[in-house]
C-alpha cells in the first residue's frame, strides 16, 4: 500500500476509534451506575484509547519512513 | 429525551464489528511488519470487544439495568481575559467529558470552536445530548484528512488554513479541539511554532485561546512546550 493511502486509512481509523467508538462508550458510562456494565465500558475505553495512541505512533512512523510502499 | 441503553450498546457492538472488518480488510493490503503487527493487535482487540459488548447487551436485558445520567459539571479556572492562552490536558478516554465541562463553564458566551479532527455533525449531536446550548457556538471543521491529503506539504498548508479561519472567526473565545492532531502530522517544532503564533494572535486580536490536548507519549513534547507560554494549565 502506498504511503498516502496508508496515512488516509490511519486517519480514518483514528476517527473511527476516537469518535464512533469512544463517544458511544462514554455515553453508556455516563448513563449507568451498574458496576458490571461500567467495568466493561472502562476496559473498552482503556483499550480504545490505547488504539488511538498506536495509530498516532504509526502515522508518525509512516511519515518519517523514507519509503513509499508499506 | 431518555437514554436508550440497549440501543447504544448495540451501536457500540456495531461500531466494534465495523472496526474489526476495517482492520481485517486493511491488513490484506499491508506488508510492513511494524504496521501489520500493530494493526493485528488492534483488530484482535476489536474482535474481543464485539464479544464483550454482546455479553453486556444480554446481561443488561436480563437484569433490566436502569439508566442514571451523570451530569457533567462546569470546569473551573479557565482564564477568559482577552489575550490569555489556556492549555487543557485530558486523556483520550476522558476527552468528551473534558470538553463538555469547558463548554458548560462558558455557557452563553460567543465561541469559535475549531474542530481539528472530529466531524462537527457528530460533535453537535453529542453536545446537545449532554445539555449544552450550541446557540452561540460557531463550529469550524478542519478535518484531519486534510493534513494527509495529496502531498507531503498538506499538513503545513492546513496550519495556514487554521490561522486564517481563526482570524475570520472574530470571537472572544476560540477553542482548538484538539491540538494533538498537529503533533501527529507535523514535525514537533512546526506545531509548537504554530501554536505560539496563535497565542500571539490571541494577544493582538483580543481573544482568549483554549488549546485542548490529549495526553500520551506522542504529545508529551508538545505539551511541555505549550506549558512554557500558556497563561493557564488545567487537567481534566
Amino acid at each position: 500500500m502506498d504511503k498516502q493511502k496508508l496515512l488516509g486509512k490511519l486517519n480514518e481509523a483514528l476517527i473511527l476509534e476516537e469518535v464512533d467508538i469512544i463517544l458511544k462508550i462514554r455515553s453508556v458510562a455516563n448513563n449507568t451506575k451498574d458496576r458490571k456494565v461500567l467495568q466493561v465500558m472502562n476496559k473498552l475505553l482503556e483499550d480504545t484509547a490505547g488504539h488511538s495512541e498506536i495509530l498516532a505512533r504509526l502515522t508518525k512512523y509512516a511519515l518519517a519512513e523514507d519509503k513509499n510502499e508499506f | 429525551m431518555s437514554f436508550d441503553l440497549s440501543k447504544t450498546l448495540k451501536d457500540i457492538r456495531q461500531a466494534e464489528a465495523t472496526a474489526e472488518r476495517f482492520y481485517s480488510s486493511l491488513l490484506k493490503e499491508l506488508e510492513d511488519k511494524k504496521v501489520v503487527s500493530n494493526l493485528t493487535h488492534i483488530r484482535n482487540d476489536e474482535r474481543n470487544h464485539t464479544k464483550w459488548v454482546q455479553g453486556t447487551i444480554e446481561y443488561a436485558q436480563k437484569k433490566k439495568v436502569p439508566t442514571v445520567t451523570t451530569k457533567v459539571k462546569p470546569a473551573k479556572g479557565i482564564i477568559l481575559t482577552p489575550g490569555a492562552t489556556n492549555l487543557v490536558i485530558t486523556r483520550v478516554e476522558k476527552w468528551f467529558t473534558g470538553i463538555s465541562s469547558i463548554l458548560k463553564a462558558l455557557g452563553g458566551k460567543s465561541i469559535a470552536y475549531m474542530a481539528l479532527n472530529r466531524p462537527i455533525s457528530i460533535l453537535k449531536k453529542n453536545f446537545e445530548e449532554t445539555g449544552i446550548d450550541l446557540a452561540k457556538i460557531d463550529f469550524v471543521e478542519i478535518g484531519s484528512e486534510n493534513f494527509v491529503r495529496g502531498h507531503a506539504g498538506a499538513a503545513s498548508q492546513s496550519l495556514t488554513a487554521i490561522s486564517i479561519a481563526v482570524s475570520r472567526a472574530k470571537k472572544p473565545i476560540v477553542i482548538f479541539d484538539n491540538v494533538s492532531v498537529l503533533a501527529i502530522y507535523n514535525p514537533p517544532e512546526l506545531a509548537i511554532k504554530f501554536l505560539r503564533s496563535i497565542a500571539e494572535k490571541a494577544a493582538m486580536e483580543n481573544f482568549a485561546a483554549i488549546f485542548l490536548i490529549t495526553e500520551n507519549a506522542v504529545e508529551k513534547p508538545l505539551i511541555d512546550s505549550i506549558k512554557a507560554f500558556a497563561d493557564n494549565v488545567m487537567q481534566t
